[in-house]
């Protein structure tokens, strides 16, 4: 026998990876139409106090009765004690979370994936761009390196979204505009009504901003997250304004069943975005021509 | 040590049946059995049924160690009390191929390496694996994947043809056990029948046509160079996405999980289910948006994972070359010609004169 | 407690007949909904009231049919069809592009007037908006048992619309289209159990249409397996109603399908 495989073999059993903690559901806020914030607290009070994770990183939850659901973890292991999930009513599954209510139970498991690298973008510069929902897994970074300040140099925030009705954490994105360590930039697909000026006065996409950002790129750590259809032009003008690819890193989204990768679901080409990601840097899509 | 040679023994032909009547006591016992003109693993009552001259069965003998669908839990729907009624029992697989049992230490590599899996290592513990050698037909390629003879890598006893008798090398002290266990169907080799096992390898490359075998050299690469090849719309369009070869291969391992929830409401069962990545819905996101579109897309796929992605995680190919995909493929897509269409290969004969 | 109906229009009611077979569900049904309507099994049903959920099988092809199934969607949260005449039409359906309404009463019936006024057979969706469909001839009881009680629970049901072949081969059954027999499974709705391959029989195509079907290479095949190109396109229309208009047959109409 092989000394790889009999080690494998000859392993006392280990934990099951796919049993889930059970959760209380302490928290709900409407966000913007059909989106809400979760907050969660382990049933089991150790689990509150050991759980760790990094921002970027996602847990699956067990929505009772319907099933499992991989959802980014948007709050910062910074602040510990509760776990909170921005979800959107968009599935079988989610529309069932969304009828739940704080009192009940669900079950996690997690944090999987990789996460964003924190501490190698200390000492950098970093760019956050959020299109959209992509606020959700940013906002955990957000609040990760604002708490972490001193650790890194010039934040930005660039964010966009459809209007200001689908703004995310309102009050939160308002409040960081005013915060003189961190530059906030945001923008609307379009500025129909009052409430939309009220919030930003650029109008267009999220590209447009790029260019306005004042950071050396060589020195600028780049975490972008939005729709599917975003990244592509996203990354072109990143690469056009001369940050280089390495340093930009997206968060993508697949199909998810187990979070360990043995469903095979969220594979890109030869990597599985659960274990392997979600965070990529820009540079493998040179490899995974299919990510993006 | 992968080879006792001093523990190898010899089981003559007569004794097989008492040997199976043996293996019964320590558990259940599979073995290939025919069914009209296919054979397949199931489990034997009645030893005679067992059937050894056969080239493939349907399905690898994977579905008794990750069944195609099994329940992975059932909890209650109020308080998510999780609970399990899984028992891995005692099992011997009898009469498996070289194929597929490197196909089962590649699931032992994708189980157990990262996030393992404790079902499958205690199924994994509780199984006795027996290969049998075997003579490989037109679709079988197990000799340009490297697998065409066990490599000592997972198994516990492995018999080789050697006409009269079966030559019986010992894979693991489990397999040893099982022979002391039973000596009396065995006895010592002799310099005759080392002589003849020496031979089987060079037998058993003897029966294959060496101009239909694929080159398989630096073939991730070549899965990756021709990314944007046409040959993958080509082969496409006569694909029925109907996931046959997935659902055939002795390597793949993906599955989708779903809750049922009981009829009253109280208790939700989750299960799981093999799945194939040659069906839409494999990559289709909530929301509407399917990652891989086309069927093209998703043919490539296939090819990408077990030859660029298996590489990647666990370090080997994900093809052991046992023929099933392509032997089975309603739209009869050989994976031998899709291979050699992407490689382009060009007359071997014309790239000699080239080099001279 | 949860009101539920089970109404037949155009069909065999053999996929009511086959909801009675579920007696192990029925059994645990009973005492927790009300089934309000279903006339197939009962006495005394009910139709002024809202219903939670109302099944409906059989085609809309006469006009009390109609007025049935508009009421019937009134009244219900929701519409699942079930059965193949209900989903998509059903065999009564697989002549609709080919002939006239007269065309087809005269060759039946030997005349055009009836005493019921009839239209070309349709499916539910083709009248009214349709939650679910449970297609199948007769409908499976286990998906239907599993519909009910995600329903009953408030969670939609998953259906992934797999080909018959995952179904098929993992039962371990030699196929039939290698064996040159002409079988629709590689371009039908698995969720049946494959029961017809296990005894030789090729699919016929009783559940429908996958995602995304190769009807091309499928036409290919069933003509090697020894149809004719028009016997292979009538083959493939038996069930699918008004589905089999996506069975193309020259290749400009391909080109655009979706998922090719």
């Amino acid at each position: 026998m092989k000394k790889s495989l009999e080690k494998l073999l000859n392993k006392p059993l280990p934990g099951d990876p796919l049993l889930p903690h059970k959760a209380l559901i302490t928290d709900v806020e409407e966000l913007a139409p059909g989106h809400k914030r979760f907050s969660f607290s382990f049933l089991d009070e150790k689990l509150n106090e050991t759980w760790e994770h990094i921002p970027g990183q996602f847990v699956m939850i067990t929505v009772p009765k319907a099933g499992e659901i991989p959802i980014s973890i948007c709050s910062s292991p910074t602040r510990k004690g509760t776990i909170e999930l921005t979800v959107r009513k968009v599935g079988r599954k989610t529309e069932v979370l969304h009828q739940m209510k704080p009192g009940d139970v669900v079950a996690i498991r997690g944090p999987y994936g990789n996460g964003f690298p924190v501490e190698i973008m200390e000492g950098h510069n970093v760019l956050i761009i959020a299109g959209g929902l992509g606020l959700a897994p940013l906002r955990s970074l957000i609040w990760y390196i604002l708490d972490k300040r001193p650790l890194y140099k010039e934040v930005y925030i660039l964010y966009g979204t459809r209007n200001y009705e689908s703004v995310l954490y309102k009050e939160e994105m308002r409040r960081l505009r005013k915060r003189p360590d961190v530059k906030c930039l945001y923008i609307l697909d379009k500025i129909e009504n009052e409430e939309d000026r009220a919030w930003t006065d650029r109008e267009g996409l999220l590209t447009e901003l790029i260019p306005e950002v004042d950071l050396d790129p060589a020195d600028t750590y780049v975490a972008v997250c939005g729709p599917p259809v975003a990244y592509k032009f996203i990354g072109k003008e990143l690469l056009k304004n001369g940050y280089p690819e390495s340093q930009v890193f997206v968060s993508l989204e697949r199909k998810m069943e187990c979070g360990i990768g043995k469903c095979g679901h969220c594979q890109i080409g030869y990597k599985f975005t659960c274990v392997d990601g979600p965070i990529f840097p820009l540079w493998d899509t040179k490899n995974l021509p299919e990510m993006l | 040590m992968e080879f006792h040679i001093d523990k190898a023994r010899v089981l003559p032909k007569e004794n097989l049946r008492g040997f199976l009547e043996g293996l019964k006591n320590l558990g259940k016992l599979i073995a290939p059995v025919k069914k009209q003109e296919k054979f397949y693993f199931d489990v034997i009552g009645d030893v005679s049924k067992v059937e050894l001259s056969y080239t493939r069965t349907i399905l690898p003998p994977k579905k008794f160690l990750v069944p195609y669908r099994r329940e992975r839990y059932t909890y209650d729907a109020e308080t998510l009390d999780f609970s399990s009624s899984f028992k891995a029992e005692p099992q011997i697989i009898f009469g498996i191929h070289s194929c597929d049992l490197h196909g089962i230490s590649i699931l032992d590599s994708v189980y157990l390496k990262e996030n393992p899996d404790p079902r499958y290592l205690e199924v994994r513990k509780k199984t006795v694996l027996i290969g049998i050698s075997c003579k490989p037909d037109e679709y079988c390629f197990c000799m340009s994947t490297g697998t065409a003879f066990p490599d000592g890598a997972n198994w516990d006893l492995f018999l080789t043809d050697i006409g009269d008798n079966y030559f019986v090398t010992i894979g693991s002290t489990k397999g040893d056990e099982i022979i002391l266990n039973m000596k009396e169907f065995f006895r010592e080799i002799t310099d005759e029948d080392l002589d003849l096992y020496k031979k089987s390898s060079s037998f058993k490359k003897s029966l294959f046509d060496f101009k239909n075998l694929p080159d398989l050299g630096r073939i991730s690469q070549v899965i990756e160079l021709e990314y944007d090849s046409p040959v993958w719309e080509e082969e496409a369009e006569r694909c029925l996405g109907c996931g046959t070869c997935t659902n055939v291969c002795p390597t793949c391992f993906c599955y989708t999980e779903m809750d049922v929830p009981s009829l009253d409401g109280k208790t939700v069962t989750r299960v799981e289910f093999t799945t194939s990545c040659q069906y839409p819905y494999y990559s289709l996101v909530a929301g509407g948006h399917y990652f891989k579109p086309t069927r093209a897309s998703r043919f490539k796929h296939r090819y990408y994972h077990k030859f660029v992605g298996y590489p990647y995680q666990i370090e080997k190919l994900g093809c052991v070359g046992c023929g099933r995909c392509s032997a089975e493929c309603p739209a009869k897509i050989s994976m031998i010609e899709t291979i050699k269409k992407l490689r382009g290969t060009a007359d071997e004969e014309e790239l000699r004169k080239v080099a001279e | 407690m949860v009101k539920i109906g089970i109404m037949g229009l155009t069909g065999c009611s053999g996929c009511q007949c086959e909801i009675l077979n579920c007696q192990d569900a029925l059994m645990k049904l009973i005492g927790k909904v009300e089934f309000a309507y279903f006339p197939l099994a009962q006495d005394n049903n009910t139709f002024d009231e809202e219903f939670d959920v109302m099944f409906v099988e059989g085609s809309v092809t006469t006009e009390e049919d109609e007025a049935k199934v508009l009421k019937a969607r009134e009244k219900s949260k929701i519409l699942v069809a079930i059965g193949s005449c209900a989903c998509y039409g059903g065999v009564q359906a697989q002549k609709n592009d080919e002939a006239s309404l007269e065309e087809m009463l005269k060759t039946v019936y030997g005349k055009t007037e009836l005493f019921l006024k009839v239209s070309k057979p349709r499916a539910v969706s083709e009248v009214v908006e349709v939650d679910y469909e449970l297609p199948g001839c007769p409908v499976d009881k286990r998906q239907f048992v599993y519909a009910v009680s995600s329903l009953l629970n408030g969670v939609k049901p998953f259906f992934p619309k797999i080909p018959v072949c995952h179904e098929c081969k993992l039962s371990e059954t030699e196929c039939l289209t290698l064996k040159g027999i002409p079988c629709q499974g590689p371009v039908t709705y698995a969720g049946c159990g494959a029961p017809c391959t296990s005894q030789g029989v090729g699919c016929q195509g009783c559940r429908g249409n996958c995602d995304f079907p190769n009807f091309k290479e499928m036409l290919k095949i069933l003509q090697e397996n020894g149809l004719s190109e028009k016997d292979a396109v009538a083959f493939l229309k038996v069930f699918r109603g008004y589905q089999g208009r996506e069975i193309k047959v020259n290749d400009e109409e391909r080109r655009n399908e979706k998922g090719a």
